[in-house]
């Protein structure tokens, strides 16, 4: 509501609040929601939950899940236009010539040389409370 | 690539094609072996392609041949992929990939495992001989708040003022009942996931908290067990689910590949020639 009280408002709070939210800031707010998917995930993880829980079947199961999968993909797309990050998909280990990154010892091939940070959570109990990791996979105990 | 749990649906996929049927390698997780495996035609997509290993030195990445597509991460996906893992994992510690991860060639996953060689090697050193389990834990609110009104004295008396009042009760006066009644319920939350955690704390390795999902939920926690302790563990979640079997319901799953305690970011960075 932040950004349309002034909007609504403006000829009563003045021009100078028109200052405050240049055309930058209602770009930064409308990429966020663009380009935000933690919302469509906890969707389709309560989607989930309530097919196991029998609320609902499998056929309005689907239905939702290939609406929320449009979603998804959607702003994926965003993302990608905005050069976000995004998880899945092609690793591009090649430059972009399409020469190959070889192996060849520590010779050093101009282009892309893969990086990876990985690290394990400290193996001592950890309250993370928010996250945006919904849990394990979906429920399909092996 | 931040490595995240989610699975693609099939349908509309099509549209992601890159089109030329350019093939690529999708691949399901990491393992420490240095022999060419099979672990049979499991691959995600609908040919069942076979799943095999890509390997340096000792190190392997468990991989199938796929076009190079965006999969969407619908339950069927999502299923085949943890498949894959599955089956895996009855041989070997897995660190499990984000999923829809596809690389496009052979020597490009080779030339991940050789630069991450040492970070992956250590981490499946760190996770050796250890799964992980998910615990969500449910109730049902008209439930609880039923017993609530008949255990708790103020909200007990506060309901009862405001049905005999009906007339006069103030909109203040429900107001507080309600803030009491969530309030209590906030309590009584977390006193059941306190005493949850206390019991199996002592059987598993580490815990991780997540959000809880939607409105039944007030527990979502992933722990990492040791795979000699499994039964043990089985056990103390069995009690817990009994002893709290008219108020909670337990979703109790696994083993899983350590999802809730692995952090995988791969990033390209640019090498000066």
């Amino acid at each position: 509501m932040g950004l349309l009280k002034h909007l609504l408002f403006w000829p009563v709070t003045g021009p100078a609040f028109l200052t405050e939210f240049s055309l930058g800031k209602v770009a930064d707010v409308v990429r966020e929601e663009l380009t935000d998917d933690s919302a469509v995930k906890t969707e389709l993880y309560e989607l989930q939950l309530r097919l196991e829980l029998g609320d609902i079947g499998e056929d309005e199961y689907a239905a939702e899940e290939a609406r929320i999968m449009q979603r998804l993909r959607d702003i994926r797309e965003w993302r990608e236009r905005f050069g976000m990050g995004v998880s899945g998909g092609l690793v591009r280990v090649a430059d972009a010539s399409g020469a190959e990154v070889e192996e060849a010892g520590d010779e050093h091939v101009p282009g892309g040389r893969l990086i990876a940070d990985i690290s394990v959570d400290d193996v001592a109990e950890r309250d993370t409370g928010d996250t945006d990791r919904p849990g394990s996979p979906p429920e399909s105990a092996p | 690539m931040e490595r995240e749990l989610a699975a693609s649906p099939q349908v509309g996929a099509e549209a992601h094609d890159a089109g030329s049927g350019a093939e690529g390698k999708y691949v399901y997780c990491v393992i420490k072996t240095a022999d060419e495996r099979d672990f049979g035609p499991l691959g995600i997509g609908e040919s069942g392609n076979p799943v095999y290993t890509v390997c340096y030195k000792d190190l392997a990445a468990v991989v199938s041949d796929t076009p190079i597509r965006i999969y969407d991460p619908t339950r069927e996906n999502v299923l085949a992929h943890e498949l894959v893992n599955e089956t895996v994992m009855k041989e070997y510690t897995v660190i499990p990939m984000a999923f829809g991860t596809i690389f496009r060639t052979r020597s490009d996953i080779v030339e991940l495992l050789k630069s991450t060689y040492r970070a992956f090697d250590d981490v499946l050193e760190k996770m050796r001989g250890k799964i992980e389990f998910g615990l969500k834990v449910l109730w049902d609110r008209d439930v609880v708040i039923a017993r609530l009104e008949s255990g708790d004295e103020e909200i007990r008396r506060l309901k009862e003022e405001i049905t005999n009042n009906a007339q006069s009760s103030t909109y203040f006066a429900r107001m507080q009942l309600g803030r009491m009644v969530e309030a209590a319920l906030s309590n009584m939350a977390n006193r059941y996931v306190a005493d949850i955690h206390e019991s199996l704390k002592p059987v598993a390795v580490a815990s991780r908290s997540n959000k809880p999902i939607g409105d039944r939920m007030i527990m979502n926690a992933a722990y990492l067990v040791e795979r000699s302790r499994e039964s043990e563990f089985d056990d103390a979640v069995k009690g817990l689910s009994r002893r709290y079997e008219e108020v909670l319901a337990f979703k109790y799953t696994g083993p899983w590949p350590p999802y809730n305690f692995v952090n995988i970011k791969l990033r390209l960075e640019r090498v000066e020639a």
